[in-house]
């Protein structure tokens, strides 16, 4: 097996004049569980449409599984053969049944009919969509489409797997159902690019990430490192009263502490030696404090971007 | 046949097949190209321009049922996989473009072809029950091969290069105008193809020299078509 699914290096894509990637140059390894992120507009879909060959690169170089996935070449399709893909637009055929979109796509990877629909049934099976098997796609509920069509990503049992947006409009018990496949195919050795504006799912799940913004990378590395480099727990305090919170908040605000106060709940990221005992008045009736997040670590860097830009 | 390529074909086939516009489409193909059958016979003069009446209904009309029913299979299979942008999906499996415009071309023949077929029969029933002839024996050889290989392929060229029009330009009226086009070009083979063909044939319409001239013709147009798609960028597509 390789150990680097995909290497990016110094990628730049035009259209027209606007450049909608400059210089990205990324790793994905094998095994890991790759979270893609960045803004509407930020250039994660074109680079998706890189990795699965759909256009090329204006300059710089794509390597996917140790092949350049775009050239029409015997070795691009050995390379698309091993390339899984839920994109925005689904591909699902609304007229055929569930199992017959899944043979038919199993079939353009190469299957033979007999396997193919062995194929589509275990995976139709996995992601509990048996009962639906025989039935047009025109009659599934949204999620039930959306499983399908994660379905159809994984039903050549390719190596590596690209989802672009896979939870996005699900219901719950769909997002459990293909959390757990994910976690399922990371566990057998498949790497999963995971591109989402879903960034409670994508902590959930994810062991790198990268952010993307205006066509450039602003952070590239382990998620666990970027939320401990980047973000910071917060303390929540709610009082009695609105007067004893505005009191903290007026002495943290003095520290130069970035304060928020709604009522009698006030909350702060606190230093780690900070002692509040001192600066308090009045009858605390709880405390509690919440870890840092993805979704402030991304907002963040976003954000840190925008102003620099 | 490689699974691709036959699983391409079958599914595209099988999603129009017992679907009830095209089993309406084919009620109405039957009312309308009987009745333009018993007009045909009806109307036709007797002796040799009879004959020549009998070639031009066989020749022209089936390839004409041909390329009306073909118009939606384009727009379905070309214009509007584009427009849901269905393409991508496909182009991210280990198939080429030219594989899946083949196996699209392929399954507009297989499900517009029987219609140009079942429009021969009609016609030989309309010619058997208004004339009381037979016209399998009546027509020459080569009005038989005109009318089943050659001429059917006319839809199959215009679907190709209307294709190539669809999949390289992104003119969101651009399926409308090539429907025009296509009536417009049939509309106008049909006013002169009489004196065109008359100047060069000798008592028939179609003789062994124009299936010559018509295959070359074909064979021409067929290659231009493979050249256009093979010279299409996906990236024109996908984006």
């Amino acid at each position: 097996m390789k150990d680097t699914i995909v290497d990016l290096d110094g990628v730049h894509k035009f259209y027209g004049d606007f450049e909608a990637l400059r210089g990205i140059s990324l790793e994905v390894k094998s095994g890991q569980i790759f979270g893609y992120l960045g803004p509407n507009g930020s250039g994660k879909t074109t680079t998706i449409k890189l990795m699965l060959g759909l256009i090329k690169p204006s300059s710089g170089n794509v390597n996917v599984l140790g092949g350049d996935p775009f050239i029409d070449d015997l070795k691009a399709m050995d390379v698309r053969r091993n390339i899984g893909s839920m994109l925005e637009f689904d591909g699902i055929y609304e007229r055929l049944t569930g199992l017959q979109n899944l043979i038919f796509w199993a079939e353009l990877y190469g299957m033979k009919r007999q396997k193919a629909t062995e194929q589509a049934k275990v995976i139709i099976n996995s992601l509990k969509l048996s009962e639906w098997a025989d039935v047009q796609v025109v009659k599934y509920s949204y999620g039930m489409r959306k499983r399908l069509t994660f379905a159809r990503a994984l039903v050549s049992d390719p190596e590596f797997i690209v989802l672009d947006e896979p939870t996005v409009g699900v219901d719950p018990e769909s997002r459990y159902v293909m959390r757990n496949m994910i976690e399922n195919l990371a566990a057998q050795g498949k790497t999963i690019l995971f591109s989402s504006h879903d960034l409670e799912e994508v902590q959930k799940i994810c062991s790198h990430i990268a952010i993307l913004s205006k066509g450039e990378l602003i952070f590239n590395g382990p998620l666990k490192g970027a939320i401990n480099q980047l973000g910071r727990t917060k303390i929540f305090i709610h009082f009695e009263s609105p007067g004893d919170a505005n009191f903290l908040a007026k002495s943290l605000r003095e520290m130069d502490y970035e304060v928020k106060i709604e009522g009698p709940l006030l909350s702060f990221y606190p230093e780690h030696d900070l002692d509040i005992s001192n600066l308090t008045k009045g009858k605390i009736l709880d405390t509690w404090k919440v870890d840092a997040s993805l979704e402030e670590v991304y907002l963040k860097l976003v954000t840190d971007d925008e102003v620099d830009a | 046949m490689n699974p691709q390529m036959k699983g391409l074909i079958l599914k595209e086939v099988k999603e129009v097949y017992g679907r009830k516009d095209y089993l309406l489409t084919m009620i109405i193909n039957t009312v309308v190209y009987l009745g333009a059958g018993y007009i045909f016979a009806v109307v036709s003069p007797t002796g040799v321009l009879q004959n020549l009446f009998m070639e031009f209904s066989f020749i022209v009309i089936p390839s004409f049922a041909m390329l009306i029913v073909g118009f939606p299979f384009i727009q379905e299979k070309f214009g509007d996989e584009k427009l849901i942008r269905r393409f991508e999906a496909l182009l991210t499996t280990p198939i080429s473009l030219k594989t899946v415009w083949t196996g699209k071309m392929a399954s507009i023949f297989l499900l517009s072809y029987p219609v140009a077929i079942f429009v021969i029969v009609l016609l030989l029933f309309a010619w058997a029950v208004v004339k009381g002839m037979n016209p399998i024996f009546i027509l020459s050889v080569p009005v038989w091969v005109m009318t089943l290989f050659i001429v059917p392929l006319l839809p199959m060229i215009y679907a190709g290069l209307s294709s190539w029009f669809i999949l390289r330009f992104n003119h969101p009226q651009l399926m409308q105008v090539l429907q025009l086009v296509g009536i417009g070009i049939s509309i106008l083979i049909f006013l002169s193809s009489g004196r065109i063909i008359r100047s060069i044939a000798t008592g028939h319409i179609v003789n062994w020299p124009i299936v010559a001239y018509s295959t070359i013709g074909v064979i021409g147009s067929i290659a231009l078509i493979i050249f256009l798609i093979s010279k299409l960028n996906k990236e024109k597509i996908t984006t």
